[in-house]
């Protein structure tokens, strides 16, 4: 007569992951002035704001994991959050089972704790995730005021220099709300 | 006349006659071995069939009825009579289309067992028709992934919501897609097709707002875009613009009830990861983003003096255009930057 016995396997799943969420959009920029002169006048207002610009490229880290990275020529802007992700779970399974089978018993145990540790892992990957995308949903709020006070900037910037080009510039007037008057004597 | 030949002759019919929808049905539905050969007599009458089949077809999807000026300047009228009589050719891809029809089961397995090359416009035509009665009575699980449907112009301009459950619309497919042969030597048959293909387009839109799965999403859209770009670059060079009427229809009346963006993507999960809802959110506006490319060849018509040789084309095109209009352009810009905006994304989070 065979014995009975209890198996139990259990195993810790550690875990290194980068998890990240953005978004793409682009600067409405109106052309007033030819498209390489618009481009230019953006970057000096990126450069302004702090961003740091290699060729065609600006970018700025914002703090808590957020970054901007802008296309100086087609205005296409990308905003990203990332965040270092340590992962652990630890599980354990048991099986009561007959002597000559708890060899092959044990190994099946294995496998169905190391299928249910790598869901665990999934679904912590996918909470943090969410969470993350809540963190970067409540920043963008603030970012899209900055990137209108930028648009704002540039085209004022590009319609002195328009008015500039048609005529003698007598007044500029910039409100608060970021309106803008010009009287130029032509 | 033998039990196949009936059913062959029934399937035919119905796949036009409204009154035999529950027969059809059964046709399509259930497997029926087909013998080899069919007698002279049900070949005859099936070529019949298919002939006057294919006008009442089109007739029925009311296209026929609408009136307006041919590009060519020879004024108003119906469709009948602005359009010459037209030859329709059915060769023996018609034959192994309704003999798959009758011997699968529209189960995905069955997507590879049909091996067609159609080149004719009544083959075309009748392809088109199956798949609309596949898809009526929810049969067309092989037909979605089949290469005979996916390589149909016809087929995804009329459905393409169904098709791209099945995957996107790809480069390769959009090549085998013959859009030349549609603008011109079947542009009588694309011009009768106007009105269903408004109402089915419509109904794509109307219908994105019941989407809850974003990757169907963005494979629609950018179905859609493939499609309407590829179509809008052929009708511009075959001076066949008026032929976008139906995204031009289409848009204008969803438009017209002036939604929120919120109403293509409000099936859309909120627990998305952002970049997944963005691209889906962008991807649902592949119409008016369509029309948008082609609004500088529509600008340009606009300018076009009485005494240009395109004047009347242009008079035409601008005819169709109208209902959508300046005011929709401006609407549909709105809403492509209201979409994914990250204010109201923002505001989602609250």
């Amino acid at each position: 007569m065979s014995r009975a016995y209890r198996i139990r396997v259990a195993d810790t799943l550690r875990q290194h992951a980068e998890i990240k969420d953005g978004i793409r959009t682009r600067l409405e920029l109106l052309p007033v002035l030819p498209a390489e002169r618009m481009a230019a006048i953006l970057k000096s207002q990126l450069e302004a704001r702090g961003f740091t610009c290699d060729g065609a490229v600006a970018t700025r880290e914002l703090g808590e994991g957020v970054s901007i990275r802008v296309d100086i020529e087609s205005s296409h802007i990308e905003i990203v959050m990332a965040e270092e992700l340590a992962l652990q779970v630890s599980g354990e399974l048991s099986q009561v089972v007959e002597e000559e089978e708890a060899e092959q018993r044990e190994k099946q145990l294995q496998q169905a704790l190391a299928a249910q540790l790598c869901s665990k892992v999934d679904e912590a990957q996918d909470e943090a995730r969410q969470a993350l995308t809540q963190k970067l949903k409540r920043r963008l709020g603030d970012i899209q005021q900055e990137l209108d006070q930028l648009v704002n900037a540039t085209i004022a910037t590009a319609l002195k220099e328009k008015a500039a080009q048609l005529g003698e510039v007598e007044e500029v007037v910039e409100s608060e709300d970021g309106s803008i008057s010009i009287r130029i004597n032509l | 006349m033998a039990q196949s030949e009936y059913e062959l002759l029934s399937l035919a019919q119905g796949l036009w006659l409204c009154s035999s929808a529950r027969l059809t049905e059964s046709l399509i539905r259930e497997p029926r071995k087909q013998p080899p050969n069919y007698s002279p007599q049900a070949l005859a009458l099936l070529r019949d069939t298919l002939a006057k089949g294919v006008v009442v077809g089109l007739a029925r999807q009311g296209g026929v009825r609408a009136r307006f000026n041919r590009p060519t300047g020879t004024g108003a009228g119906y469709w009948w009579q602005r359009n010459p009589v037209q030859r329709l050719e059915f060769t023996e891809q018609a034959m192994s289309l309704l003999r798959w029809i009758l011997e699968s089961v529209p189960q995905p397995a069955a997507a590879n067992r049909l091996d067609l090359c159609i080149r004719e416009t009544g083959d075309a035509l009748l392809l088109y028709f199956v798949y609309a009665r596949l898809v009526e009575h929810e049969c067309h699980g092989a037909a979605v992934s089949s290469p005979a449907f996916r390589h149909s112009a016809l087929c995804w301009l009329g459905y393409c919501d169904s098709l791209a459950k099945a995957g996107p619309l790809s480069i390769e497919e959009l090549d085998r897609l013959d859009f030349e042969i549609l603008l011109d030597e079947q542009a009588w048959l694309f011009e009768a097709l106007q009105r269903p293909l408004t109402r089915r387009w419509l109904g794509i839109e109307t219908g994105k707002s019941q989407i809850d799965d974003p990757v169907y999403m963005t494979d629609l859209g950018v179905s859609q875009a493939r499609l309407l770009e590829r179509l809008a670059d052929a009708a511009a060079r075959h001076k066949r613009l008026d032929l976008l009427s139906f995204v031009f229809q289409a848009g204008a009346r969803i438009l017209r009830n002036r939604p929120d963006p919120e109403y293509w993507v409000k099936n859309l999960p909120q627990t998305l990861a952002l970049e997944q809802y963005t691209d889906a959110a962008r991807a649902s506006m592949a119409l008016f983003e369509a029309v948008e490319a082609c609004y500088p060849v529509i600008e340009d018509l606009a300018a076009a003096r009485f005494f240009d040789e395109e004047y009347e084309y242009s008079q035409l095109v601008l005819k169709h255009w109208q209902v959508y209009g300046e005011r929709g352009l401006e609407q549909a810009r709105s809403l492509i930057s209201q979409v994914s905006a990250l204010d109201r994304l923002a505001g989602e989070s609250a």
